[in-house]
């Protein structure tokens, strides 16, 4: 069911708190989290978090297209492992 | 010896005239027949693949579903060489990054390139020293030089700050 729009998103306050002081800071750091229940903000595209997936820490690079998804959509919970072939991966 | 990449295997038969099921593991499936002739695991024997719609696949000189049958399971390998440069210099194949040694800054060994993951949210490394492994986002700050030829790569770990939950939350 969707979540009642005057309520706005979810997310957890402390992290908020951390991500304006990380890029007040400036600093290109990587914020390890927790909360995978918060939502994508506006606030954190930019940021790189480490969100936990309940065995190691993720990087997730917050992007526009990300803003209004959970983190924890970012960080799967199992192991899949593909194969290489002539799959490419781009620097950014 | 030249390097070989898994590219895809021959699954069941389906039919009685000589087509499979055919798993590519390329970025699209259609691209396993672009790349010419592909080898076994030995590498001594070659099939021509053509990808048909639906998963499946025609290999030349295979027409009835015995001969079909017979290749079941076999993996489909090509040469390194065979796959077309890239022209973007940021974009790497993720068999040419795996297996790369991972150097810090100043030269410092830390560990090898076990893999190259991507979730949705950017491509990261997966650098493994023994049992610790090591996450570093495939950005120009964190790997400011990539040298496949030399076989190594430099990175430069971010720091980290950890945001820990309060009591109760961790929970949720």
């Amino acid at each position: 069911m969707a979540r009642s729009v005057w309520k706005g998103p979810f997310v957890d306050g402390y992290l908020l708190n951390k991500a304006e002081v990380s890029r007040a800071s400036g600093r290109n750091e990587i914020i390890k989290i927790w909360s995978r229940r918060s939502t994508i903000l506006p606030q954190f595209v930019g940021l790189t978090f480490g969100v936990y997936n309940g065995k190691k820490f993720i990087p997730v690079q917050v992007t526009e297209n990300m803003v209004g998804h959970k983190f924890g959509e970012f960080s799967p919970t199992r192991t899949f492992n593909g194969h290489s072939a002539d799959k490419k991966a781009k620097r950014g | 010896m030249t390097k070989r990449v898994l590219l895809g295997e021959i699954g069941r038969p389906h039919g009685v005239r000589g087509l499979v099921r055919l798993h590519a593991f390329t970025d699209d499936p259609m691209a396993i027949g672009r790349y010419g002739a592909l080898t076994d695991a030995t590498g001594t024997r070659s099939f021509a693949v053509q990808p048909l719609p639906g998963g499946l696949g025609r290999i030349e000189g295979i027409a009835d579903r015995d001969a079909a049958a017979r290749l079941t399971g076999t993996k489909l390998y090509v040469a390194r060489e065979k796959l077309p440069p890239s022209t973007d210099p940021d974009e790497f194949f993720l068999c040419d990054l795996e297996g790369l040694s991972a150097f810090d800054a100043d030269g410092k060994a830390l560990g090898t390139v076990r893999s190259v993951e991507e979730y949705g949210a950017g491509a990261f490394l997966v650098i493994q020293d023994g049992a610790r492994e090591l996450l570093v986002p495939f950005t120009k700050a964190a790997v400011p030089a990539v040298d496949v030829a030399g076989g190594r790569v430099t990175v430069v770990p971010l720091p980290e700050v950890v945001v820990e939950p309060r009591p109760g939350e961790e929970a949720a």
